[in-house]
């Protein structure tokens, strides 16, 4: 074997769960906790190192940015000005292109938090909960509806609709405003805010939002993934992407294997043999399903078109036998 | 004198070995290793297992109790994981399917026919001993319909509800309960609890013999064959009654076998044999007739797609949390999802996997046996028919039963078959 | 000269008779970042009225001093000088890097005058961070000595404006002063501890300089409760035995001495009571801080003999409601709680008895 595919069948054959637990983690560290070694990377990472984290974050999620540009009022906004809401923009767009929706299933912190929970569950021996197909067809639409709120709001708010207390609308209820600052020791954003009824209200939501985030995330997998507007918004933008999830159908036996170990529980990675690109609106990129793929080459993670991850035989093998005497 | 010829001349029983019944299976034995050369030496093994379970009636060994199968969709883990042994009770033999023609009507399947005329029969061959528990998935209406005649022979029947939709959720969620309601049948039966431990060796060791089947698969992807189809015929017939371990190791070895002969460079068949794959009613020992004359024609079989080979062993379970309840989903979700059976309303996944069968394996043809009285393979001829028309590829339609009067047309139309296969290849090259 | 001797004649007298009567001059001059209400600023006709207290012929100073002294303790009558905006200024407005300031007059926060704008030379002194000292140049604004300035950098500026006059052989020193700022969180280069330090002027006689939060560049703002540390210096030599009185919109006022380090600390108390659901939380309120010195010291200025000085320095502040206030952990756990402990058990009471059928045969680890 050449050293190239000695490479590749190492990569191929890697305990998955592991490598994405301590990738998980190192992200973790660098975006909650970077700031405080100094580490800026900038305000239009498009994942959610929260800008409420004032101290440790090691760069800050794009929405929040977003949302404030978006809420300027319309003269500034439509003027000369306007030209640093399309700089930011072009920014994020950059960092995201080289990840694609990676950015969710490797970068996150709220998915690694999210994946933290569906640990402890595990160790509690106590299962998880799926959507039934009916459900998943009608809940996965919501997060559309955020990202619409996410741009009409702020813009309302510019042209004078609504009251300039419903600034950043997402960042208010999003579980990272609440969740990430706690791991910073910052518990001021647990607070409801009685000084108007807007803001009374947004708090109400955040909090709610913080609880439903700690009892869904406990009982599904990646539970806040599914409504997330970043990752519609991800979605949408995802075109030239250049981290991409690829199926060559002809190999694939639609043995669902895939569909069976996904967090999303996407269907189509299993169902689909004419699609080459595989990627979906719900889909994290977290790459389970190809180390779930016992075909050869059905599934790969490709980088600018080169093969990165593929699924094999031979690692599948290797993932998927716990208990195997002979120690292979 | 006349007292002397009246003596009654008493009538010795005639040991298994050398009754008609032994006979049958000792000729097709002979027959796949006499009359072919360079059989692999790792064969050995399974051409003495056969020899002694079906030419000699040797006992057949198993641990715990003894749950019998009718059909690959029971899940043999979970009898495993209950400390008992699973074991396929579908049976090739002309002689049974002549004692279960008694029973049944004229026009059912022969597999079916000596099945039932194998468990109906005083001295069952194989010599497994009788079952504790015989699990019968609810697939085909004969098979369906058999339940209850184990029933009357005096056997403990269950049956496994099999959907006939594989696509909806219902049929999904239909059969994971089935799958759980079984378990909790098999707890009943062997008083044993099922634990995250138990489960996972039983996985681990049908995953190693999953293992070791694929690689085998994968030899027989060379061209010229390293291997022939009996042999591999062989090896997956021998799974339904083996020890598991035993033959694991047993195609561990093969697989080492044909890795040395890889590298030698070692040809099973001439270069230009006609590749065959082949797909229908399940050849089962010692009805091989089929793939035996397609061999002894010159042809290979190199891939197949039945329930007593490929589609027994292919398909690997994926666990994404190895606690009991994901586990046993898991396995319910593997044993319908990819499941080629016929017996579904739809047969798209069967036609595509023919079709990656034949690209892979390089098959030069295709030949689709059926059972006389199979409804359902017969059914689905039309549309694999015209699935490979549409791809170019050429395909003989038998229809056939364990009787062996047919061997002479049979020879005749696969030597016919095979030849427009490489006139085909020379026309291409 | 003559007019200019005028007004300091009108405003020390005022200032002498205020002494006597609250214990801390009545016509403390001080700047404000406030606008005058526009009722006042359209009432030009009534400011030319006016403008006779502050711009004044010597001849008839007495009387005019009364008037000023009365003018000013019934200053309620003339509405349009009472007119403040009681919603302080809208938030954002520190963000920007064009100000403007007003002179004022009188220690009642709400209805003190506005100084007019007949004399409109006065020069004030702009010093930045880096200690550079500009000259503002003061123009009148609705008739009003108002200055404006563009703040060419992030940071803190402080506007000082001396004015001397001696009375009855007693050097009369005002030094009124305001600070500045241009604050920001997502500007670039900029040094956010640095941006944040007071500005210190050692060439003032006398000086209140604010402590400051070390994020008072970006966001951080005084918020009632808090306390605010003020120092006292002369020259930029801390102070010791200053009497520094704080006095707020309601006209509270809290004296307290500066100590030997010229530390005089105050908490800033609440002002602002409206009705619950008027309430606005980026109301801003205004402090004033008042620093009196006198001092030994002989000379002449003007012609006019002194042999002894009184300082009198005065520093704005603003301050905002508590998030104490109007934020309720309580309210906000609770919330999350419920939320957990009634969402978590809805969804384990889901996931054991929805009449999913099918799923009531159950496994687990203790099949």
């Amino acid at each position: 074997m050449t050293r190239l595919e000695a490479i590749r069948t190492a990569v191929n054959n890697v305990q998955f769960n592991r490598f994405r637990f301590w990738l998980q983690l190192f992200f973790f560290v660098l975006l909650v906790y970077g700031g405080f070694l100094g580490i800026d990377l900038g305000k239009s990472l498009p994942t959610f190192a929260c800008g409420y984290n004032q101290e440790g974050r090691g760069g800050m999620c794009y929405l929040m940015v977003f949302q404030h540009q978006l809420a300027w009022p319309w003269q500034k906004l439509f003027s000369v000005a306007g030209l640093t809401v399309l700089s930011g923009f072009a920014i994020f767009y950059l960092w995201f292109i080289a990840l694609n929706k990676g950015w969710c299933g490797f970068v996150c912190p709220v998915g690694t938090i999210q994946d933290w929970i569906t640990s402890l569950r595990r160790r509690m021996g106590i299962r998880y909960s799926r959507y039934s197909w009916e459900q998943f067809k009608w809940l996965a639409q919501i997060k559309y509806l955020l990202l619409a709120l996410m741009f009409i709001i702020p813009l309302g708010i510019g042209g004078g609709w609504f009251q300039k207390d419903m600034k950043s609308p997402f960042c208010m209820i999003c579980p990272g405003r609440t969740v990430i600052p706690l791991f910073g020791g910052d518990f001021s954003q647990l607070s409801i805010d009685f000084s108007s009824k807007t803001n009374m209200i947004m708090t109400g939501l955040g909090l709610t939002v913080m609880g439903l985030f700690f009892v869904g995330s406990f009982v599904k997998k990646r539970f806040f993934c599914f409504y997330c507007p970043m990752g519609a918004f991800h979605y949408l933008l995802s075109k030239p992407a250049l981290l991409r999830l690829r199926k060559d159908g002809s190999k694939c036996t639609r043995c669902g294997d895939c569909f069976r170990v996904c967090d999303q529980e996407i269907k189509d990675i299993a169902d689909d043999v004419t699609k080459k690109e595989i990627m979906t609106d719900d889909c994290i990129l977290c790459m389970k399903c190809v180390a779930a793929c016992p075909e050869q080459g059905a599934l790969k993670a490709t980088f600018a078109g080169i093969p990165i991850f593929e699924s094999t035989e031979e690692g599948f093998i290797k993932r998927m036998h716990k208990g195997r005497q002979d120690g292979n | 004198m006349a007292t002397e010829t009246s003596k009654v001349i008493p009538i010795q029983s005639v040991p298994y070995s050398r009754s008609r019944q032994a006979g049958e299976s000792q000729d097709v034995l002979d027959h796949i290793v006499d009359d072919f050369q360079d059989n692999p030496e790792a064969m050995q093994y399974f051409y003495d297992l056969f020899r002694r379970i079906y030419c000699h009636g040797e006992e057949v060994q198993h641990e715990g109790m003894l749950v019998g199968t009718t059909c690959i969709q029971a899940p043999e883990e979970l009898i495993y994981a209950f400390g008992a042994t699973p074991m396929r009770l579908c049976n090739g033999s002309y002689h049974y399917d002549q004692k279960g023609a008694d029973f049944m009507p004229a026009k059912s399947c022969s597999l079916v026919k000596a099945t039932l005329g194998m468990l109906n029969a005083d001295n069952v061959i194989p010599k497994i001993g009788k079952p504790d528990l015989i699990v019968n998935p609810t697939t085909c209406d004969q098979k369906k319909k058999s339940s209850v005649m184990m029933e009357g022979m005096g056997y403990s029947v269950y049956d496994l509800e099999f959907p006939n939709v594989k696509e909806s959720e219902a049929a999904r969620v239909y059969w994971q309960r089935s799958v759980r309601q079984f378990a909790a049948r098999l707890r009943e039966l062997t008083g044993r609890k099922l634990t995250r431990k138990n489960l996972q060796e039983a996985m681990a060791k049908t995953g190693r013999a999953q293992a070791a089947f694929r690689k085998l698969h994968s030899y027989r992807l060379k061209s010229p064959s390293l291997i022939l189809g009996k042999d591999a015929f062989l090896v997956t017939n021998a799974y339904f009654f083996d020890d598991i371990d035993r033959w694991t190791k047993a195609v561990e070895k093969l697989n080492e076998e044909l890795a040395q002969r890889d590298q030698s460079g070692f040809k099973a068949v001439q270069s230009k044999a006609p590749r065959v794959l082949f797909t229908g009613s399940p050849p089962i020992f010692p009805n091989l007739k089929l793939p035996l004359l397609i061999e002894e024609s010159g042809g290979v079989v190199v891939a197949d797609e039945t329930c007593s080979a490929n589609r027994m062993l292919y398909d690997m379970t994926a666990v994404d949390e190895w606690m009991v309840n994901d586990m046993v989903d898991s396995l319910a979700d593997k044993y319908l999802k990819p499941c080629t059976c016929p017996v579904f309303t739809r047969n798209d996944d069967r036609r595509h996997r023919l079709l990656d069968l034949v690209s892979t394996f390089k098959a030069d043809g295709v030949v689709y046996q059926s059972f006389a009285g199979c409804q359902v393979y017969e059914m689905e001829y039309r549309s694999v028919a015209e699935e490979f028309n549409r791809a170019g590829i050429p395909m003989l339609f038998v229809e056939t039963d364990y009787s062996h009067d047919d061997k002479g047309q049979l020879s005749t139309r696969i030597e016919a078959f095979l030849e427009s296969l490489k006139n085909r290849k020379k026309q291409r090259a | 000269m003559l007019r200019r001797k005028a007004v300091f004649a009108a405003v020390l007298y005022g200032l002498v008779q205020a002494t006597f009567a609250t214990g801390v001059s009545a016509e403390v001059l001080w700047l404000s970042e406030t606008a005058p209400s526009k009722r006042a600023a359209s009432a030009n006709a009534d400011d030319v009225q006016h403008e006779h207290h502050h711009v004044m012929p010597p001849a008839k100073s007495e009387a005019a001093q009364s008037a000023v002294a009365s003018e000013v303790k019934s200053a309620k009558k003339h509405d349009h000088d009472t007119g403040i905006n009681p919603e302080g200024e809208t938030p954002g407005k520190d963000h920007q890097p064009d100000k403007q300031l007003w002179l004022r007059q009188g220690d009642n926060i709400k209805s003190a005058q506005y100084v007019a704008a007949a004399n409109a030379e006065e020069h004030f002194k702009m010093i930045d961070l880096g200690g550079q000292i500009t000259d503002v140049v003061t123009a009148s604004d609705g008739g009003r000595l108002s200055l404006k300035t563009n703040l060419p950098k992030v940071g803190f500026y402080d506007v000082y404006l001396e004015q001397r006059v001696v009375r009855d052989g007693k050097l009369q020193v005002q030094l009124p002063k305001a600070e500045l700022l241009w604050a920001s969180c997502v500007a670039k280069d900029v040094d956010e501890e640095a941006v944040a330090k007071p500005i210190i002027n050692v060439s003032s006689p006398l000086e209140l300089v604010r402590e400051h939060a070390a994020d008072e560049g970006c966001m951080a703002r005084l918020v009632w409760g808090d306390v605010v540390n003020f120092l006292v210096l002369s020259f930029g030599k801390p102070v010791a035995g200053v009497p520094v009185t704080m006095i707020t919109q309601e006209g509270w006022r809290n004296t307290v001495v500066s100590d030997k380090t010229g530390h005089a600390s105050f908490t800033v108390i609440r002002a602002y009571f409206p009705k619950w659901f008027e309430f606005k939380k980026y109301h801003t309120d205004t402090f004033l801080t008042v620093a009196e010195m006198d001092t030994d010291e002989a000379g002449e200025l003007g012609g006019e003999r002194y042999t002894s000085a009184h300082y009198v320095t005065t520093l704005p502040g603003k301050y905002r409601p508590s998030p104490y206030d109007y934020r309720s952990y309580a309210w906000g756990l609770g919330i999350a709680l419920f939320v957990i402990v009634f969402g978590g058990l809805a969804v384990y009471l889901y996931r054991r008895r929805r009449l999913k059928p099918y799923q009531e045969e159950r496994i687990d680890d203790k099949a």
